[in-house]
């Protein structure tokens, strides 16, 4: 096949497009009757993507003004189909037999709308692309449990979904007015773009920019479960199957905050004090709401829901870091420990493996024999005593817990140290720099108001009476991806440096030097 | 063969135990028997590679013993392999100060697992598992030469004896369990981030030969960063707190005690005995290793603030120990006690008193750890540890009385005992802290906090001397039931007790009569890893001219006061 040959849009866009075709396939296959091919086949195309984003070489910026193929894309797409393969088989035994075509490219088609968001270079494609990446959500959680809790989250997900698209759409409004075009940064020949417009301080400042800008981050926060857009999370994720919700922490989350490098992108990483105080006051209390009231807490789903609150609020304190590079001794600006950016992809990934361990072994363990996911344990009683019964389940479970709460040696620990270190760094010499210290204390102590909460779901597991009829999912698939993830949770603590390096080059061209003019801006984002 | 124990001994001895738990935790088909002779046998493998690796370091010559030897460097992360001028690495080597802590982990672990042969029964595998891990894990702390290392390692150690108090722990063991994590927990978060802020400022500075910019958590880094006078007085207090938070907690030092009795009375009683002889070492030891070297004027100026909380605690737990009704908490009490001379002699910031903190860690851990180990045994035979409701036990178990008799007096510090040394030692070098001497110069403390701390000897007489009153002598006391001999215990100590207690027992009297087999090994170490560089910076000149000042007196003198 001579891939050169193709028009640049659809060169650009071949895993995506392998993804979203392998998808349509399964519908029709499913349609066709032949349903156990549902999930070999979506195997096959989330490897085949794989396949094919590690073969594509990244396309020059000019090739095309509607994609915007950088590294970070390269990254995206390789970590959203590594964890997603571990999505699918975790979610192997939820749907019924006659659902498994349309759950499974459900799933497929969710995917591809994380890597869009990556490649999105157009405020249209961008939307269209977060859609893609909650829609198929939407659909998901209805289809993942035939519990009437199921059809309220899914409701609930979907009307505050909703309203969250529309403060996002609202805002990409004010920002096509403030910069007249649609364009994200430049590409493709075109000269005129949002990132161009906004590297010119009056623009930036102007009143109706920053309502744009702040109605895009209101949405976004939605998506990555930020307070005080966070109301749903508790009641979507008990609602939910546990796998699938094992699949709401990290999709939903992935593509917002990939969204939100891009948006802060735009702006040059020149925060204003405003800006700045915002989004610090969001993350300290993303972090301290989510942990509070995980802490309150008695259902092991609903936890970890307010936990999934919390590790966004992580994340947020590596993207107020920013890139870095604007600190005064340009030694500083190689060392990536102090790139937020890279810390953020680093913990979003980390972050997306253990929570998906967690909620698979929790989808794992269940009260009676039943396949299929309605009746997984959710309360800490039902989880009573079962490492007695299944040690292996209790301790992958186990090891999910710990690397969340940030013990070694696990990879949530590399994922904190590099989070606030990256925070302590980033801003120094800076009057930022006293705040971001406070930001880093208010994420430690978080840390150990955490693991009094994950203390006790291990407690309930390890210390508690065996509780009665406790049974261990039999899905082969399942056992599968429990092991992988905890296996990888490990493996990351000792080899950190497979993420680490990857996640460091998908965001090294960010913002190593201030964009404080319009030519600068544009030679330096042409340039890449 | 050879190289092999060269280069890599340490590395052997840290992670051979986590391997073995590893084995052990997957071998479902093996009876107990078979698991109890697998981990003695392991932990007595470590003790034998601990031994051998002592005989390494004692062959270099007394002015050599100041430095880390045994060393061993592999890249974690960073450096060549990666774009990343971040340099995460594995670094472990001993010097005298970590070289008794690391025997005494290696030495007492095999008696800790031997000793509770009959007293688990439940679950044997995971429990010998989770031991030999804990094992591992102490034992790396001590090796660790690179911060993130040591952190790692002092954090993981919480992870396996929450299991270990959480499961056979006794009646309140989920409260204590979760007690212990979570308070420990908070605290060393609080280090955590004081650790990253050092890691953050060595990337600073072009420092070591190939002046690169690292992330970098490297002790000797950390260790030149201090010296060249980069961290100014106002973020060496916010470290010294941040670090204080952490090891504070783990010594426990007076309010933030509150843990410890609850866990050591809790715990299983290899549990305990682990807890008490190693884990609040780590606190002591984090004090001894960081805080003086790297962060010394703050060092100084906190000093009075952590002694007095320190001699608040000698006092405190002394009189808390005295009205327990239950002895194993008695003992625990006396741990907060005694942790407090361990934390006197260090800030005293003199030989002497250096000397004796270290020495005091060792023989806390013995004395203690043997007195909970006896307790266990009382335990095992009448299920209750309660001064109503046994007394008098010398009449039926004699053999035990006398183990009991040896600790008690090595606990409250008689001389011919190991305590009487280092409690010597503390409270000579608090008293002379206000004096300079020629290559010494004054240090924080001075006479007025000697005093009230000497109480602290008294106290313990008084109390030590309560529990051995109420549970040997007077009118035979016993539960109605008698002794439970279902687990093939006799009424006085078997051969296997005999057996675990002879070995403290002899180590005891051997440091109380030679304390040079401990001191001639820690003193060039103190010197050169502590003192130079405190004072070296608190004066803020160029180093001293007599960078080694003669150690010898020190030494002579507490001979001395032996053979009186």
């Amino acid at each position: 096949m001579n891939i050169v040959a193709l028009h640049p849009m659809v060169h650009g866009l071949l895993p995506e497009l392998l993804l979203v075709g392998g998808a349509s396939a399964i519908l029709i296959v499913g349609v066709l009757g032949a349903r156990a091919l549902a999930f070999p086949l979506s195997i096959l195309s989330a490897a085949g993507a794989i396949w094919m984003s590690t073969r594509l070489a990244i396309l020059p910026a000019e090739a095309t003004a509607a994609l915007h193929i950088d590294s970070l894309v390269a990254f995206t797409r390789l970590c959203t189909l590594l964890v997603g393969v571990l999505i699918l088989l975790v979610n192997r035994h939820v749907p019924e037999e006659r659902e498994q075509p349309e759950y499974f490219s459900l799933i497929l088609f969710s995917l591809a709308g994380i890597m869009l968001v990556s490649v999105a270079n157009d405020l249209v494609l961008l939307f269209l692309a977060l859609e893609l990446v909650s829609v198929p959500t939407y659909i998901l959680i209805g289809l993942s449990r035939k519990d009437v809790r199921a059809q309220e989250a899914t409701g609930k997900y979907f009307f505050l979904g909703a309203f969250a698209a529309a403060l996002m759409l609202y805002g990409f409004s004010f920002l096509y007015g403030a910069a007249g075009t649609m364009q994200l940064f430049p590409a493709g020949g075109e000269t005129r773009s949002l990132a161009a417009a906004l590297a010119r301080p009056e623009i930036l400042a102007d009143k109706l920019t920053l309502v744009g800008l702040l109605l895009v981050i209101g949405g976004l926060a939605f998506k990555v479960a930020a307070v005080p857009m966070h109301f749903y999370v508790a009641d979507v994720y008990q609602g939910a199957a546990s796998a699938m919700t094992g699949m709401l922490g990290f999709v939903p989350k992935f593509a917002g905050f990939i969204a939100l490098i891009r948006v802060f992108s735009m702006t040059g990483w020149v925060l204003s004090d405003g800006m700045f105080w915002l989004l610090w006051a969001m993350a300290a209390l993303t972090m301290t709401v989510g942990n509070t009231l995980a802490l309150m807490q008695q259902n092991v789903k609903r936890t970890l829901a307010y936990s999934s609150v919390a590790h966004s609020g992580y994340m947020l304190v590596a993207l107020l870091a920013g890139p870095g590079g604007l600190a005064p001794n340009a030694a500083d600006t190689e060392s990536p420990l102090r790139n937020g950016l890279s810390a953020m992809l680093f913990y979003m990934v980390m972050y997306g493996v253990m929570n998906l361990g967690a909620f698979a072994a929790v989808s794992c363990l269940r009260k009676t024999g039943d396949e299929g996911d309605d009746d997984s344990v959710e309360r800490l009683e039902d989880a009573s005593g079962c490492a007695r019964k299944h040690p292996w389940a209790a301790l992958a479970l186990a090891i999910c817990l710990l690397s969340l709460m940030g013990m070694p040696p696990t990879g949530g620990f590399l994922g904190k140290l590099y989070v606030f270190s990256s925070a302590m760094s980033s801003e120094a010499g800076t009057a930022r720099a006293m705040p971001m210290l406070a930001l880093v204390i208010i994420g430690v102590l978080n840390s150990a108001i955490a693991a009094a909460y994950y203390l006790r779901i291990i407690a309930a597991c390890y210390l508690g009476k065996p509780a009665d009829g406790i049974r261990a999912s039999r899905c082969r698939m399942l056992h599968v991806g429990l092991a992988a993830c905890a296996v990888l949770v490990m493996a990351l603590f000792l080899r950190p440096g497979v993420l680490f390096d990857r996640a460091h080059s998908a965001v090294a061209d960010m913002g190593n030097k201030p964009l404080s003019t319009e030519t600068s801006a544009t030679a330096e984002l042409t340039a890449k | 063969m050879n190289g092999l124990f060269e280069h890599h001994i340490l590395s052997l001895i840290v992670f051979l135990p986590v391997a073995a738990a590893a084995l052990l935790f997957t071998r479902t088909s093996w009876d107990a028997p078979t698991v109890r002779r697998f981990a003695m046998f392991v932990a007595l493998l470590v003790f034998a590679l601990a031994c051998y690796a002592t005989s390494m370091f004692l062959n270099q010559s007394a002015t050599e013993r100041g430095q880390f030897h045994l060393v061993e460097r592999l890249h974690w992360f960073g450096d060549t392999d990666s774009l990343a001028p971040v340099h995460l690495q594995y670094h472990v080597g001993v010097d005298g100060i970590s070289l008794p802590l690391l025997l005494l982990t290696a030495f007492l672990t095999p008696l800790a697992i031997w000793g509770s042969f009959t007293g688990i029964q439940d679950r044997c595998r995971e429990y010998y598992s989770l031991m030999l891990l804990l094992h591992g894990a102490m034992l790396g702390v001590f090796c660790a030469r690179d911060l993130l290392l040591f952190y790692i390692f002092f954090e993981f150690t919480l992870i396996p004896l929450y299991f270990l108090i959480g499961i056979w722990g006794g009646s309140q063991r989920t409260k204590a369990a979760n007690m212990f994590f979570i308070y420990t927990l908070t605290g060393s978060m609080l280090t955590f981030a004081g650790v990253l802020y050092l890691g953050w400022k060595a990337s600073l500075l072009p420092l070591g030969a190939d002046k690169t910019y690292e992330f970098s958590f490297d002790l000797d880094r950390l260790y030149e960063l201090a010296a060249a006078g980069y961290l100014s007085l106002d973020v060496q207090w916010w470290l010294f707190l941040a670090f204080f938070a952490g090891f504070a907690i783990k010594v426990p030092l007076f309010p933030m005690h509150t843990w410890l009795p609850l866990a050591h009375t809790e715990a299983p009683t290899a549990g305990s005995v682990m807890l008490a002889a190693v884990l609040l070492k780590l606190g002591t030891y984090g004090f001894l290793r960081l805080s003086l070297p790297m962060l010394p004027e703050a060092s100084v100026a906190l000093a009075p603030f952590v002694s007095i909380l320190a001699i608040i605690g000698i006092i405190y737990g002394a009189l808390a120990a005295w009205v327990q009704d239950d002895v194993k908490k008695l003992v625990a009490y006396s741990s907060v006690s005694h942790l407090g001379f361990c934390l006197l002699g260090m800030f005293s910031l003199k030989m002497a008193g250096l000397q004796g903190s270290l020495l005091y860690m060792v023989n806390h851990g013995l004395s203690t750890g043997a007195l909970f180990l006896i307790v266990g045994m009382i335990y095992e035979r009448y299920h209750t540890r309660e001064f109503a409701k046994i007394g008098g036990l010398a009449r039926k178990m004699p053999v035990m009385t006398f183990f009991l008799i040896v600790f008690t007096m090595s606990s409250i510090g008689l001389p011919g005992t190991n305590g009487f040394i280092s409690e010597f030692l503390v409270l000579l070098g608090t008293f002379n802290s206000s004096k300079a001497e020629a290559g010494s110069p004054a240090g924080p403390l001075g006479m007025w906090y000697a005093i009230p701390a000497a109480s602290g000897i008294l106290l313990g007489a008084i109390y030590m001397l309560h529990m051995a009153r109420c549970v040997l002598f007077g009118p035979l006391k016993e539960p109605g039931h008698g002794f439970d001999s279902s687990t093939g215990l006799t009424q006085d100590l078997t051969r296997r007790e005999i057996g675990i207690l002879v070995p403290i027992a002899a180590v005891c009297i051997l440091i109380g009569v030679y304390p040079r087999v401990v001191t001639d090994i820690t003193a060039p170490a103190l010197q050169s890893q502590v003192l130079t560089r405190a004072h070296h910076m608190v004066k803020r000149g160029p180093a001293p001219a007599v960078a080694m000042h003669d150690v010898a007196p020190v030494s002579n003198r507490c001979e001395v006061e032996v053979a009186r």
